[in-house]
């Protein structure tokens, strides 16, 4: 496992490096559109720069990371003005949505905020459900009911998709 | 294909690109961070761009302070709100960690429907719910008919809304959102624990939700493509603001509004060269004050967009004031004799 710590300095760039495509997509699935998936990008990983966290090993550095570009999504989100808007409205059109049409990520968007960091994090990452918990703080069967869940949508969404 | 391969191929496409990379870290080294251990500073020449960027930053900040101030309902400077003002650190601390609590929370509960509503009560560590520590989700429902958006407040029986729709625009939408007091005593479904410390309860809506509107929001438009916004909140005792925020140079003063208690007219940044006001930023806020009697605590208190119900003490019918604030926004089309025209068509 790497060491993370050099003399006690954070290096921001090989931390950028290793994790900025992760964070990216943690991002953009919660928020859609490129424009706010930079800025919660860039917030994320200079909250990690003030914060400047001891990381154990780069399990704990991408967990980390990935818990803080959930949160300030979620904040962001929070925002009357984002909350109250419409799902199609915040959607991916012109140039600033995902570069080419899947009904998978379509069906991805659309799951419920509270499934995807989950989500990605056993499926992209291949965390066990168990890891997945302890990160998030959350009892391991909340973690699989989530992900089920998650699951059950896409399955039910992509089978809707093929038979229209 | 599988249900695994396809969410990794999906996650693949959204990898960012080399230049978006670049540019978000150009973005991050470029602005000086507090916490100056990343090593990413000690070069030399970040160093010297840190450096000039500091000084920036610091001219901006000073700046930022100027552009904007708050002020009471007489055009009086006051200070800054403060939210943990005059409270001891014990209870500071006791705030922080119902406000860190909620926020969470806020996650573990479902979308609500217009027929049913989930509230997440706090569980202590022994076991027993703690019913006075509750958050829930508002209830959001749009209307595309102004009518029907006429009727819904209607019911509410406490907000006040403009007589028509503003002459020569058209409703684009309006949005209105309940939120329930926890005395309502509405019909329990079913609950689940949903953490050590959550319990989950899924409720049926009453009837009488429909007098529970605590927000609303219409979007108007005109032919010119030029926007009307207005906001209605209902406030509880105990949360209701007194420090309006003026942006810039905009101007502001007191004005009268037949049917309201309070009203403050802000026009745009004036130091414009054609010394006119920005009709962009030209809006009217105001606040109306209803005494109701009821059985229930109709506020709410707001922690960090998350609404946190509160009980008061006692039953019965009780005699309380509700306070509800309108803001309207023309965002040009509109003298200001029209916007005041608007404001004082409220009943």
């Amino acid at each position: 496992m790497a060491q993370q710590n050099l003399d006690n300095q954070l290096d921001i760039e090989a931390i950028y490096a290793r994790n900025v495509d992760m964070v990216y997509r943690v991002c953009f699935s919660f928020l859609k559109n490129k424009a706010d998936t930079e800025d919660a990008v860039h917030d994320t990983f200079m909250r990690c720069m003030r914060a400047a966290p001891r990381f154990a090993n780069e399990a704990h550095e991408k967990g980390w990371l990935v818990v803080t570009a959930g949160n300030l999504c979620r904040n962001r989100l929070r925002h009357w003005w984002r909350k109250n808007t419409p799902l199609d409205e915040t959607a991916f059109s012109g140039n600033d949505g995902p570069p080419t049409h899947d009904d998978t990520l379509d069906a991805i968007l659309a799951l419920p905020d509270r499934y995807k960091v989950s989500l990605y994090l056993h499926y992209y990452e291949g965390w066990p459900a168990g890891d997945i918990a302890a990160l998030l703080r959350r009892p391991a069967s909340t973690v699989r009911n989530h992900l089920s869940e998650a699951r059950r949508l896409l399955k039910e969404r992509l089978t809707d998709d093929e038979h229209t | 294909m599988n249900i695994h391969d396809r969410v990794v191929q999906s996650f693949n496409k959204l990898t960012p690109d080399e230049a978006t990379k670049a540019r978000i870290y150009e973005r991050l080294v470029e602005q000086p961070s507090s916490h100056p251990q990343t090593t990413a500073c000690y070069s030399r020449r970040r160093l010297g761009v840190a450096l000039a960027i500091t000084i920036l930053f610091c001219a901006t900040v000073f700046a930022a302070t100027q552009l904007h101030k708050y002020v009471n309902w007489q055009r009086e400077p006051v200070p800054e709100p403060n939210l943990y003002g005059g409270l001891s650190e014990k209870d500071v601390s006791v705030r922080e960690q119902n406000r860190s609590w909620a926020l969470l929370v806020g996650d573990l509960i479902p979308d609500n429907t217009h027929s049913e509503y989930w509230v997440a009560y706090r569980v202590s560590p022994d076991g027993t719910v703690d019913e006075k520590f509750a958050v829930v989700k508002t209830i959001n429902r749009r209307f595309d008919s102004y009518a029907a958006f006429q009727a819904a407040i209607s019911a509410e029986g406490v907000l006040l809304m403009p007589e028509n729709v503003p002459e020569g625009f058209t409703l684009e939408k309006a949005e209105v959102s309940y939120t329930l007091p926890h005395s309502l005593a509405p019909v329990l479904l079913d609950e689940q624990k949903a953490a050590d410390d959550v319990l989950l309860r899924r409720y049926a809506l009453p009837p009488e939700k429909d007098r529970f509107l605590t927000m609303y929001r219409l979007f108007f438009v005109n032919q010119q493509n030029k926007r009307l916004f207005m906001t209605c909140e209902l406030h509880n005792r105990s949360s209701i603001p007194n420090n309006l925020r003026i942006e810039g140079n905009s101007t502001a003063r007191s004005v009268i509004i037949d049917g309201m208690d309070k009203a403050l007219l802000m026009a745009g940044d004036a130091s414009q060269p054609s010394g006119e006001a920005n009709p962009a930023t030209m809006s009217v806020i105001m606040r109306h004050k209803a005494v109701l009697s009821t059985a229930h605590d109709q506020g709410t208190r707001r922690w960090d967009y998350i609404d946190v119900l509160t009980d008061i003490p006692g039953a019965g019918p009780l005699l309380v004031h509700l306070y509800s604030d309108y803001h309207i926004i023309s965002y040009g089309g509109l003298s200001q004799d029209d916007l005041l025209n608007i404001a004082g068509s409220f009943h």
